[in-house]
């Protein structure tokens, strides 16, 4: 086999077989619960897993050079009752055939859930945990929705565990740094769950490893029977020890990763900057005469392998987070633990095995500063233009400022990478739960109006009032978050990946109890680009040209512009919106924005961390749009809210991704420091060649000084997009960048397929 | 003064001259020739412009037949084309997008119409952002006195001068302008300046034939000239003769294939000049 066939059978595979769902995780996991009734929770997680890791179903998948896959079948979902049996037991039947991300049940399993796995969990999850410490006013904020509270049924993901320490210390390694810690600090049930886990994950490799020794031993061609070998030394030699190749550092780090899918079964274990702590292990490699080409070929396994993880979620959860963003992002570039700019060999190779593999994970980012070479800079544009939105880029000039005010370490500032789609951490030390919440700005503005109208005289009154229900909300938001986050600390302990996250051994402390060093709860400020553009039509509208009053204003909007529709377009038209360079908005929704940052950064979380604002929807925007009815902006009710976070409403930018840069860039990027979203779409000649490539290394020079945190590209015509949707079967490997992450189109609900069309493209 | 009013600014072009730039429209120019792309740059004077296709029947059958201002019109279907600035405005717009063309060859493109129309006018604006512009370029199709160029000269990067019709009377004909001028103010700019590029507007009848394409070569190479650039002939800017009520002639031209295009390059080439297709 030609080695990029394999991948591209690999590929295939993934790509052609119909997505079922898993139960056998569920089944051992809620063995192991039936049998540790009154131990602690903690304990109970880490024999649950150690249970699942005993007996799940393994296999190696033909053509596959590294060992572990999550399900036996490509692609499958995997369901954890434990978090919520409800959503599973109300959607299962729908499940093949919901608009987002479906799943086959077979029906054997779907009686084996609603027989076994349901009873067994009503009442004991995770979910039954939480609701009831959801106070009436939080839930008032929950169901107005205004605010969305994540994580209520799923474990909490969105972290990035230290594997560098990992390839270090190898597994028995970090026993002993256990055994040193207890007896430093006396025993605990953290320390016991900890061992647990690690001897457990010993033991499931040497599962494969018996495994490889019965394909062995079956196996005809001599070629692959090689290739089996090599599998099974690599393996045996990481089983304990620390790896002494490249080959093996990656078999043991996606070993580790398929048992931290086994622990939580969450979304966004990031790997973080693989290009850092790889690089030794790629420099002892080449010095020792192993070719590029071997190289080449374990990465383009690794990215493979890392796009068979897709995670089962509900109904609305899918909407939120369409298209599977797994969250296996890797942050290419940087700055060295010295400042200097972090780009070497292994970062181009990174993204040549992407160019040859194209599928949305890895979810690729740079780190883009001053001191980064240029000709990097160059060669990810290159990437950038095959047009699945891959890499997306960071920009280290207002994001570590932003983290240095937060108190991190100008060391760890440094070291930031990015979770699941935008959200900073910092690698191994930050539990950041950055996901937590959501809060809906506009639906903030509808309510308030809908309540208040007739009482408002001024605009500027009506400026206080809006700044009022956010501190209202806000403070609601962060009581709903932090009930979550007290639950997961009671019964989503991941004693795993703790022993990858600094402070957790030193403390005793799992990550959910506070164990790690950065704690922070990330929540989302969304749709203020449609706030300020409502305001400023309200503001000259109603208020300076009075062409009508208020209430009557608000009438028009609760009927949906219903025989308003010139009306409806002169507010579209005639009225400054966001994204053209125009400061009395611009400067409004930077105002607005802030506000809510400097509302959230003022609580504490229950980990002695505080609330980091951040403005990104994944794909939200859709979901939360469809929360809101009409909006002054000219937007009608239901429509899609803007994209990404900082995005102008789509269609509403007329004067050029420039204008939208500066426009972008009056926010204030040093606060959002659980990151933040901007969407770019270019038409492909925009950047044709080598002197388009030089363009566009300016576009994001220009980029990087007006201190935006993010940028990511869509580079495909409004043409090919439509075709797609017309011939999805032409399209089965088509990869567009949604938001923060990038996913097959054929995967996409059409109307979040129809928000990509939609997005302003330029040219 | 004579100022301009302004039909465009347009930021982020990364079609016409090097890097990242913002273009900036200047409303009038002596010639009209019948394939001009941007005919609201023609007339000096401001203009209403019906763009049909926006309209939404709000108080008429379509945009031609409305009566109202383009204050009234919802959608913008009706505009009005050509807006005065003054030098403080205009550098205040340039400077918006500076951050991000700053690097390698991005700048401020003045385009039209003629930006020469306006000679004081534009010596004042140049003065003022010079200082911390990295690359002025100015497209000018030639036929305006030359002094009026000459007040430029200390301030400009680069030329892009229109070659059009190499024939005197087909020339002013069809365009309305004088070709010895314009032919000895390319001489005289090229002895002041080392950076002209002559553009040759390739239009199916007026400027393709052999003689026309050879007569422009040997001008250029008369002249120590490198490099040329070839715009052949698109449709794209028909719409607006409708829009703005102006006749439009040449709906029957049909755009170059690719063959015919690489013909015309070959031929340019043969003489040692290097041609770049489309501008940069
Ligand atoms: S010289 Fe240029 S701007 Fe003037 S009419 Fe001709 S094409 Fe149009
Ligand atoms: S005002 Fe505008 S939209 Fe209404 S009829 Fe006139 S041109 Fe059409």
């Amino acid at each position: 086999m030609t080695t990029l066939n394999r991948f591209q059978i690999l590929k295939q595979q993934l790509l052609s077989t119909r997505r079922e769902i898993s139960f056998e995780r569920a089944r051992y996991y809620t063995e192991s619960w039936k049998t540790t009734e009154g131990q602690p929770n903690i304990i109970r997680r880490a024999k649950a897993l150690q249970h699942v890791l005993a007996n799940i179903e393994i296999s190696i998948r033909a053509g596959e050079i590294l060992a572990g896959n999550r399900t036996v079948k490509p692609r499958s979902g995997i369901a954890s009752p434990e978090m919520s049996p409800y959503w599973i037991r109300d959607e299962i039947d729908s499940l093949y055939c919901r608009p987002q991300d479906s799943f086959y049940v077979l029906p054997e399993d779907k009686e084996f859930f609603l027989k076994e796995l349901y009873p067994y969990w009503a009442e004991r999850s995770l979910k039954d945990l939480i609701e009831p410490r959801l106070t009436p006013p939080v839930r008032e904020s929950i169901e107005t929705r205004i605010v969305s509270i994540n994580q209520t049924d799923k474990g909490q993901g969105h972290i990035i565990p230290d594997f560098e320490k990992l390839l270090n210390l190898g597994l028995d390694g970090i026993i002993s740094e256990i055994d040193v810690f207890e007896n430093r600090n006396g025993q605990n049930n953290f320390y016991q769950a900890a061992r647990i886990c690690l001897s457990a994950l010993q033991d499931h490799i040497g599962r494969y490893i018996h495994l490889l020794d019965n394909l062995i031993a079956q196996e005809a061609d001599p070629a692959r029977k090689q290739e089996l070998v090599r599998m099974k030394l690599a393996s045996q030699s990481i089983q304990h020890e620390r790896p002494n190749s490249f080959f093996e550092a990656a078999q043991l780090l996606w070993y580790f990763n398929i048992a931290l899918q086994m622990e939580s079964n969450a979304s966004s274990i990031s790997t973080g900057r693989f290009d850092q702590w790889m690089l030794p292990f790629f420099q002892k490699d080449v010095a020792a005469g192993v070719s590029i080409d071997e190289i080449k070929d374990t990465l383009r396994m690794l990215w493979i392998k890392m796009n068979d993880v897709v995670l089962l979620r509900s109904r609305e959860s899918a909407k939120y987070f369409a298209g599977f963003p797994t969250g296996y992002t890797i942050m290419l570039g940087g700055l060295t633990p010295d400042g200097f700019g972090a780009n070497n060999e292994l970062s181009w190779l990174i993204l040549d095995t992407y160019d040859d593999i194209r599928l949305p994970q890895p979810n690729l980012g740079v780190r883009m500063n001053e001191r980064l070479s240029r000709d990097f800079v160059a060669r990810a544009a290159e990437t950038i233009k095959l047009g699945t939105g891959v890499p997306h880029v960071f920009n280290d000039e207002v994001i570590m400022p932003g983290l240095l005010a937060r108190g991190i370490s100008l060391k760890d500032a440094r070291d930031y990478a990015i979770v699941g789609c935008v959200e900073i951490s910092v690698p191994g030390k930050m539990y950041g739960l950055h996901d937590i919440a959501m809060f809906n700005s506009p639906r903030l503005l509808e309510l308030a109006l809908q309540k208040h109208a007739s009482e408002i005289a001024s605009y500027d009154q009506l400026i206080t009032l809006v700044e009022k229900e956010i501190e209202d909300n806000v403070a609601l938001m962060v009581d709903g978050s932090n009930q979550v986050d007290t639950a997961h600390g009671q019964l989503a302990h991941i004693p795993l990946l703790s022993t990858l996250m600094h402070g957790c051994l030193e403390s005793g402390k799992d990550v959910v109890e506070g164990g790690t060093r950065y704690n922070f709860s990330g929540v989302q400020g969304i749709g203020f680009q449609n706030l300020a553009d409502s305001l400023e039509v309200i503001r000259l509208l109603v208020f300076e040209e009075k062409q009508l009053s208020l209430t009557e204003f608000v009438k028009i909007l609760k009927n949906n512009w219903q025989g308003s529709e010139k009306l409806r377009q002169q507010c579209i038209n005639k009225y400054p919106k966001y994204g053209n360079d125009i400061d009395s908005v611009d400067l409004l929704a930077a105002r607005l924005l802030s506000k809510y940052n400097e509302c959230c950064e003022t609580y504490k979380n229950v980990r002695g961390g505080i609330f980091s604002p951040g403005s990104y929807t994944v794909s939200a925007n859709i979901p939360l749009g469809e929360q809101v009815g009409a909006t002054a902006d000219g937007r009608m009710a239901q429509e899609q809210l803007a994209d990404g976070g900082l995005s102008p409403m789509v269609g509403r930018d007329t004067h050029g991704p420039t204008a939208v840069l500066k426009s972008v860039s009056k926010l204030d990027h040093y606060q959002t420091t659980n990151g933040s979203l901007l969407n770019i779409k270019f038409h492909p000649n925009a950047f044709k060649g080598d002197i388009g490539t030089r363009k566009f290394v300016d576009f994001l020079i220009g980029w990087m000084r007006l201190k935006i945190q993010h940028i990511q590209f869509n580079i495909i015509s409004r043409e090919t997009l439509i075709d797609a949707q017309k011939h999805p079967d032409k399209y089965r490997d088509l990869v567009v960048r949604v938001a923060g992450y990038s996913a097959l189109f054929v995967d996409l609900n059409v109307k979040t397929q129809n928000d990509i069309i939609a997005r302003t493209e330029h040219n | 003064m004579n100022t301009p009013l302004i039909f465009n600014i347009q930021r982020f072009s990364i079609h016409d001259g090097g890097g990242i730039r913002t273009i900036v429209f200047f409303k009038g120019c002596p010639l009209h020739c019948p394939w001009c792309s941007n005919p609201e740059g023609i007339s000096t004077k401001p203009q209403l412009i019906r763009n049909n296709n926006r309209c939404i029947q709000c108080s008429a059958e379509d945009a031609y037949h409305c009566t109202n201002t383009p204050d009234n019109c919802p959608v913008n279907a009706l505009t009005c084309c050509g807006q005065e600035y003054t030098v403080d405005q205009l550098v205040k717009e340039i400077a918006s997008d500076q951050i991000i063309y700053d690097e390698d060859n991005g700048g401020v493109t003045f385009s039209g119409g003629e930006p020469f129309l306006f000679p004081e006018f534009l010596e004042q604006l140049l003065s003022r952002i010079r200082p911390w512009t990295n690359s002025i370029a100015v497209e000018t199709c030639g036929n305006v006195p030359f002094e009026n160029i000459e007040k430029a000269l200390p301030y400009v990067d680069l030329y892009l001068y229109d070659l059009k019709i190499m024939d005197e009377e087909k020339f002013r004909d069809v365009c309305g302008g004088n070709l010895s001028i314009v032919i000895s103010n390319l001489e005289n700019l090229v002895s002041l300046h080392k950076n002209v590029i002559p553009r040759i507007p390739l239009i199916p009848t007026f400027t393709d034939d052999v003689e026309n394409i050879d007569r422009i070569a040997q001008l250029s190479l008369k002249l120590g000239l490198k490099q040329v650039h070839l715009l052949p002939f698109h449709q794209m800017g028909s719409g607006k003769y409708e829009n703005m009520g102006m006749p439009y002639t040449l709906s029957e031209l049909r755009p170059f294939t690719d063959d015919q295009i690489s013909a015309v390059v070959s031929r340019l080439e043969s003489g040692g000049l290097q041609v770049i297709t489309g501008g940069f």
